[in-house]
């Protein structure tokens, strides 16, 4: 129990750095559409997946790369959809509406993609 | 250029109100520039939230990953957490215009972000972590950057 722990909080550790450093770029990146692209930059994916293949092993780093086709796919669609919503409603109404566009396309995309 | 630092006198007092200030932060000056001094009119609370973000997110992917396993678990490592904490700073800070372009590049980075994936899952049964990690950032790289570069060409193009 005490491992699946210390294997979390490393991975929130690393993530959080990750993000952290995309952050910093990004702030510093001008026009606004460059600093964008920061934005879905693999942060959470490089902290996570270091982690995963040392603790875990590479077999259980591919599958995580397997299912983050998925969740990519569906960043895709959150970002079309994350500007009109913007224009139309507002920061946080559009975020929070995006979520919802995401989770299920990922959902979607998980059962419909082919596994390697 | 010179605009960007016009309003680092006020940027505490006057972020939440000022939707003024996106247009004089250039007035949509497409020149592609790295601006180390922007980074001092970042607060300090918003990369506490930023790195908060990132790191709930990887614990949820990790948390995902010993429940139901890494595959699940994987596809939120592409949540767009990350974003929608920057989206909803930019636009309290430098206003709703901002974070529209923002959200509007965000779409070549997951391009990038799908690259990255495929690549990471064909090269991790055959190659060392660190060979696969480099090969799937460089492909980010070509994929995100090299896509909105390419954007930039074809509106440069399309406008005259």
């Amino acid at each position: 129990m005490a491992r699946l722990i210390v294997e979390v909080a490393l991975k929130a550790l690393a993530g959080g750095l990750f993000v952290l450093g995309f952050a910093v770029l990004a702030e510093m990146m001008t026009p606004k559409r460059l600093a964008g692209v920061f934005s879905a930059g693999p942060s959470v994916a490089l902290g996570s997946l270091l982690v995963t293949a040392v603790l875990s092993g590479q077999a259980d780093m591919r599958a995580a790369a397997d299912g983050m086709r998925a969740g990519a796919v569906a960043f895709f669609v959150y970002c079309l959809v994350a500007p009109p919503l913007l224009s139309a409603w507002g920061v946080w109404r559009a975020t929070l509406a995006g979520l919802v566009v995401w989770a299920v396309t990922a959902a979607g995309a998980y059962l419909l993609l082919p596994r390697p | 250029m010179d605009d960007d630092t016009n309003d680092d006198t006020n940027d505490d007092t006057n972020d939440d109100t000022n939707d003024d200030d996106p247009d004089s932060r250039g007035q949509d000056d497409d020149r592609m520039r790295l601006i180390p001094r922007e980074l001092a009119r970042t607060r300090p609370w918003d990369l506490v939230v930023r790195f908060a973000f990132g790191a709930g997110v990887s614990a949820l992917a990790g948390v995902v990953s010993l429940v139901a396993g890494p595959a699940l678990g994987g596809v939120f490592l592409a949540f767009p957490a990350i974003l929608l904490a920057s989206l909803t700073l930019v636009a309290q800070r430098e206003g709703p215009r901002q974070a529209y372009q923002e959200a509007r590049g965000s779409v070549f980075g997951t391009l990038g972000l799908t690259g990255f994936a495929v690549v990471t899952t064909v090269m991790a049964a055959r190659w060392p972590v660190w060979v696969t990690l480099v090969a799937a950032a460089a492909t980010w790289v070509v994929f995100g950057l090299g896509s909105y570069l390419v954007s930039r060409v074809i509106a440069r193009r399309v406008g005259g």
